[in-house]
This record gives structure tokens, C-alpha cells and sequence, in this order.
């Protein structure tokens, strides 16, 4: 009843709707700019909400998020580029499609299964979450503290880039969190005598920083276009890629809830949702052999997956205020700014709002279905504007933001900053995402060790079941790319006495 | 032998700063400094480890898990092909253009860092030099000053 009450609620606001439409153009064209994926997406619409209420900022920033996969599909089929690397694997048979000149039913095919898919996500989201409520009211401060510390090692460990390197961006992350004032006695700490960091790293302009410059940069070095001569005057065939859709329904259904449990798990982000999926379905299929050749299940399978996590991610994020990935934290960063503390106040206090997180999802979804449809191939002629062009665009917008939202300039220096630490970390393999996590996380560590340490004592990390199981999974996560190492090192010299 | 080049700078950065983090620790309440200091700690040997490494290619080759395999983000290929004076020629632009907000506001920063920037980083010709500054600067004016109301666009020093 929740859900449908907050439909009715969405539905009957034409300003909301007007919102959702032009968050749904915005999302598309994102996502079909190279290099600018949702995380940057999010960070870049965030200062555009702060003048909005709630509602009406949920609706922007869910409704532009959820479509920029879709733009991605887009130009992984007609240019055999992927706008981020969730796309990646949609190139390996949408682009031979395209060339067979089938490119309507690929771009049909992808954007049915990532509305559907994602809708999908969302309404397994709705379903787990009273099963979701009763785990977070399990949950007490030494559990909380665990679960912080086991998602964060995840990310730290599995995120693209050196597991080392990760682990030291997690730890930076936490001691940047610390910057502000502390949560026992008030005072002010490591704020080096500036007032500006009372209280504390402002996270849009560390978000800002950290995602939109750095991309930024690496557009001022492409030079060209990545655009050659294509043909965007593409007919999308509906009823040619409905038909292949229901067919391979049992694959759909497959790939979005291997999409939804990856999605669920802290760091694996898109990218290996959607690569797993692929690969499942060449695995599955009767004729592996068509795969990379312009197999439209090659098309189906990543879409489905890389849309459908979306719902999943949204239920650690939402439920323990834990961000499973980089848009998750930048999410986590628009909603605090509009009041919202992403935690277990989402499911009792606020639930609500979760109902109307996830009908904005889905709404959102089925309008950018016919739009991406109609506009999106036609959209891809901007991939012919050189990445030169765009990064002083997104510098401008990032620099604005960062000085819009509460009108200090102290932010700008902050983005600027963050902007040069983002472009040294992506260059030498840190990892951005684990400290923005960590950022993000570093208060919730901080208070609930202190509030364990009050309540219960230092025992109960060890003698609760929750914590001493979340404490495993950390201890095994950890030693997970030396035990990787082992076990790939054993198959080898298994694989070596067979062959001998 | 040993190596100084941008990545040693970075990890020394980061091991300074957690060393100067963990000196102010120094100077609180135990209980205040204990959570600090037991993500410090790690971070000041771990990026020291790092440190180490990026300077001594001997020990990277001993311990490959901190050496320096490429990201797959790595944009060294364009660095190869602008030389590290591209690098620092945008960073620079994105300094002008942050002191220039400070000092002339916004909208006036948006036009000139703009033009620069077309004109004399990317040579573009000048009716695009011209032209996108002057439209993109009307577009942010229009979005935040007058649909949001954003009223503090101007000079923070006027």
C-alpha cells in the first residue's frame, strides 16, 4: 500500500512529472558522453537541487542516475564505445549488430532489458524490504561498526586499480572523516586553525572534486572526437526486439537477479555485473560460438544485469547507510543534504520516502523507455564534440556547483583540491571510491565504536554473532587477493601436471 | 637507485600528511585521539611502505603488490602525446579560474577563463571562443541567478 500511495503521489504532480522528464533527457545525455558515468552524473546535479525540496531533488537525481546506463548502451552499439565501463560489455555484440546493420533491434533489445531490468531491481528492493527491517533492527552499534569496516575492506579490496593502494585510499578516506569536530567532548580537530573545517570536508565538493575535475582532465587530453561518420538516423524496431526479448525472457530473468545479488555486495559494481552476465549467458547458450559475432543475447544479458543491481545496491545504501559504490556514496551525499540520513531511519522513521525513492525509480524507468527509444540514437551525434571542448564545461559546472550550494568559496578550493587529489589517485591506482566510502563512513565508525565502547565494552565485537561474523568476512576479504593468488596458483601448476 | 618523479611526490604526501595528523593526536584527550590513531597508524606504515617503493624500484620488483602495474584508467598514452606541460597547463587554467571567481565573481570568470582556455590551450578559432564562453556563461546566469536564485554569484571580495 506504501508503494502505491506514493505512485498516486508522483503521478499526481505534474511538476514533479515535468522533472522526471527532463532528468530522464539529462540522464541520457550523460550517459552518452564518453567518461561520464552516474557517479559523475549525480555529483555534477547535485548542486541543482539545493534550492528543491526533497521530493522534487529524489526525482532529478534518481531519475538522471537511472538513465545514464541506458545512453551508455546507446553508444556501446552505434560507436562500439562505452560511455562507462557498466557499458563495456554490451560493445562485444552490439557493435557486430550495428554493422550487420541491426542496430534497431540491438538499441530495442538493450533499452527494454535495462527498464525492465531495472524495474525489476527495484520491485525485488520493495519486496526484501521488510525482510530488511527486521535485520536492521538486529543490528546494534558494535554490529554497525563491523558492517562499516567489511564494506569499506570489499571496496577497498575488489575496486578496479591495487588492492594496496585501495586499502591506504580507505585509510586517508577515514582520517579525512575525522577532520571537524569530535563526537565525544565537541571540540574542534585537525581543522589546522580554519573555521571552514569546523564542520568538517564539505562531501559535494569533495565528491565534485574527486569525480567531475578528474574526468574533466582526462577530456582535455582527447582531442578528437570519439565519434567517426555513423549513421544516427536509426529506426528503432520495437516489435522485432520485443519478440527477441520474450524470447530470451529466461535469460532476462537470470541476468537481472545475478544483477540484483552482485548489486547487493559492496565495491562490485556494474561493471561485473554486467561482465558476469555475458559471460553466464555465453556459458548457457546452445551456440556459444554466435557470441561476439552480433548475438542479441550478448546484448540482452549485460543490460538487464547492469540495470537491475541498481535495486540492489539501493538496499545497503538505503537500509545501513552503507554506499556500495561511488553513486551510492554521492547519492548518500544529495539525500543528507535534503535531511535524509541513509541508515535505519529509512526503514521505520522515513520509510516513506523509501516507497517514493523506489516509484520515482520505476517511473522513471518506463518514461525513459520510449524517450531513449525515439531521441537516443539521434542523441549520439553529441559524441562528436572533442572532450577538449567538454572539460572546461564541466570545470565551470563543477567549480558552480561546489560554490553554489551554500555560497562559500571555501568549497570551490575545496572541489579544486579534491580535483588534483582525484587526478594522482586515478593516474597511480588508488582508489577514489574507497575514499569517498570511507569518508562517508568515517563518522558512522567513530560513533558507533564509541557508543560500543559505552554500552557494551570492547568484548562485544568478538561476542556478538552479527559483528564476530562480520569480522570474518573483513579478516577473509583482506587476505582475499593473496588466497586468489594461491588458488590461481595452484590451478596453474594442476593445469601444468596435466598437460605434462 | 633511486627515483623522484610525480608518484613518489604523491605517496610522500599522503605519508606526511598522516604523520602531521597523527602529531596533533598528540595534543587531545586519549579517548578523543584513540579512533584517529588506530587508522593512522596503519595509514602512516602502509603509505610509508608505499613511499618506500615508489622510491626504491629494488624493493617495488621484491614486493609486487605495492609496485606499479598499469590502472587500467592510467592516462599515460595522452601524457606521452602532450608531455607534462599539458598537465600542468590545464591544472594552471583551473587555478585562474578559481582565483578569478574570488576576485571578479561567477559569471565574468566563466567568459574570461573560458576564452583562454578555447583560445590559447585548445586553439580553437575565435568565433567558438567567443561564442561558447558568452552562451555557457548566459546558461549558468539564467539556471542558478535567475531560476534559483542564487544572489551570491558575485565577487566574494566585492
Amino acid at each position: 500500500m506504501g508503494l502505491l500511495s506514493e505512485f498516486v503521489t508522483l503521478l499526481s504532480q505534474p511538476y514533479l512529472m515535468m522533472l522526471m522528464l527532463g532528468a530522464v533527457v539529462l540522464g541520457l545525455l550523460i550517459g552518452i558522453l564518453p567518461g561520464l558515468g552516474g557517479s559523475v552524473a549525480l555529483a555534477l546535479l547535485i548542486p541543482l537541487t539545493f534550492s528543491m525540496g526533497p521530493d522534487a531533488a529524489i526525482v532529478l537525481l534518481i531519475s538522471a542516475y537511472g538513465t545514464v546506463t541506458y545512453g551508455g548502451a546507446i553508444t556501446s552499439i552505434l560507436l562500439n564505445t562505452p560511455g562507462e565501463a557498466t557499458a563495456a560489455a554490451t560493445t562485444f555484440d552490439g557493435y557486430p549488430l550495428a554493422q550487420q546493420g541491426k542496430a534497431g533491434k540491438a538499441i530495442t533489445v538493450a533499452v527494454l532489458a535495462s527498464a525492465i531490468g531495472g524495474i525489476f531491481g527495484f520491485l525485488v528492493l520493495y519486496f526484501m524490504l521488510p525482510v530488511a527491517r527486521s535485520l536492521v533492527l538486529a543490528f546494534t552499534y558494535p554490529d554497525f561498526f563491523m558492517l562499516a569496516i567489511f564494506g569499506l575492506t570489499v571496496i577497498a579490496v575488489v575496486t578496479q586499480g591495487n588492492a594496496f593502494r585501495g586499502i591506504i585510499s580507505a585509510l586517508l578516506g577515514f582520517m579525512l572523516a575525522f577532520i571537524g569536530t569530535d563526537p565525544l567532548m565537541g571540540s574542534s580537530r585537525f581543522t589546522f586553525g580554519s573555521y571552514h573545517l569546523w564542520d568538517g570536508l564539505g562531501l559535494v565538493p569533495v565528491i565534485i572534486g574527486l569525480f567531475a575535475i578528474t574526468e574533466a582532465f582526462q577530456l582535455y587530453f582527447q582531442k578528437t572526437s570519439i565519434a567517426g561518420d555513423f549513421n544516427h538516423e536509426i529506426k528503432t524496431d520495437f516489435r522485432e526486439g520485443l519478440k527477441d526479448f520474450v524470447h530470451h525472457r529466461w535469460l532476462f530473468v537470470r541476468s537481472s537477479l545475478t544483477g540484483i545479488f552482485l548489486g547487493m555486495i559492496p565495491g562490485v559494481g556494474g561493471a561485473v555485473a554486467s561482465f558476469m552476465a555475458y559471460g553466464s549467458a555465453v556459458q548457457t547458450s546452445k551456440t556459444p560460438e554466435r557470441f561476439g559475432k552480433g548475438a542479441i543475447e550478448g546484448v540482452l544479458a549485460p543490460e538487464a544485469a547492469n540495470d537491475a543491481k541498481e535495486g540492489g545496491a539501493m538496499l545497503p545504501t538505503l537500509a545501513f547507510g552503507i554506499p556500495g559504490s561511488a553513486a551510492m556514496a554521492v547519492l548518500i551525499g544529495g539525500l543528507i543534504m535534503h535531511g535524509l540520513t541513509p541508515g535505519p531511519e529509512m526503514l521505520t522513521t522515513n520509510l516513506n520516502m523509501t516507497y517514493f525513492i523506489i516509484a520515482v525509480a520505476i517511473v522513471s524507468k518506463v518514461i525513459a523507455l520510449p524517450i531513449s527509444l525515439l531521441v537516443g540514437p539521434r542523441m549520439a551525434v553529441v559524441t562528436k564534440i572533442p572532450g577538449t571542448l567538454m572539460a572546461p564545461g564541466i570545470v565551470a559546472i563543477s567549480f558552480v556547483g561546489a560554490y553554489a550550494v551554500e555560497g562559500s568559496y571555501w568549497d570551490v578550493i575545496i572541489a579544486f583540491l579534491f580535483g588534483l587529489i582525484g587526478i594522482f589517485m586515478k593516474r597511480f591506482g588508488y582508489s577514489r571510491i574507497a575514499l569517498i566510502i570511507a569518508l562517508v563512513l568515517g563518522g558512522l565508525v567513530e560513533a558507533s565504536y564509541h557508543q560500543t565502547m559505552a554500552a557494551f565494552g570492547w568484548e562485544a565485537f568478538f561476542t556478538r554473532s552479527i559483528s564476530l561474523t562480520l569480522l570474518g568476512l573483513t579478516v577473509l576479504s583482506l587476505l582475499w587477493p593473496w588466497l586468489r593468488k594461491t588458488r590461481m596458483f595452484k590451478r596453474v601448476l594442476g593445469g601444468g601436471h596435466g598437460a605434462d | 637507485m633511486v627515483r623522484i618523479n610525480e608518484r613518489t611526490v604523491f605517496s610522500f604526501l599522503i605519508c606526511a600528511f598522516s604523520v602531521v595528523l597523527l602529531i596533533q593526536t598528540l595534543e587531545m584527550r586519549a579517548d578523543v585521539a584513540l579512533v584517529p590513531r588506530v587508522i593512522g597508524v596503519p595509514l602512516f606504515i602502509l603509505s610509508g611502505f608505499q613511499f618506500l617503493c615508489d622510491l626504491f624500484p629494488t624493493v617495488a620488483r621484491r614486493f609486487s603488490f605495492a609496485g606499479m602495474e598499469k590502472t587500467g584508467m592510467d592516462n599515460s598514452k595522452s601524457e606521452e602525446e602532450f608531455g607534462l606541460k599539458g598537465n600542468y597547463l590545464f591544472i594552471g587554467w583551473m587555478v585562474l579560474f578559481f582565483l578569478l571567481i574570488y576576485f571578479v565573481g561567477v559569471i565574468a570568470s566563466i567568459v574570461i577563463a573560458f576564452f583562454l582556455y578555447l583560445r590559447f590551450l585548445a586553439k580553437q578559432s575565435w568565433t567558438l571562443s567567443i561564442l561558447y564562453p558568452l552562451l555557457f556563461a548566459l546558461s549558468v546566469y539564467l539556471i542558478f541567478v535567475q531560476g534559483m536564485g542564487v544572489y551570491y554569484f558575485t565577487s566574494p571580495v566585492s
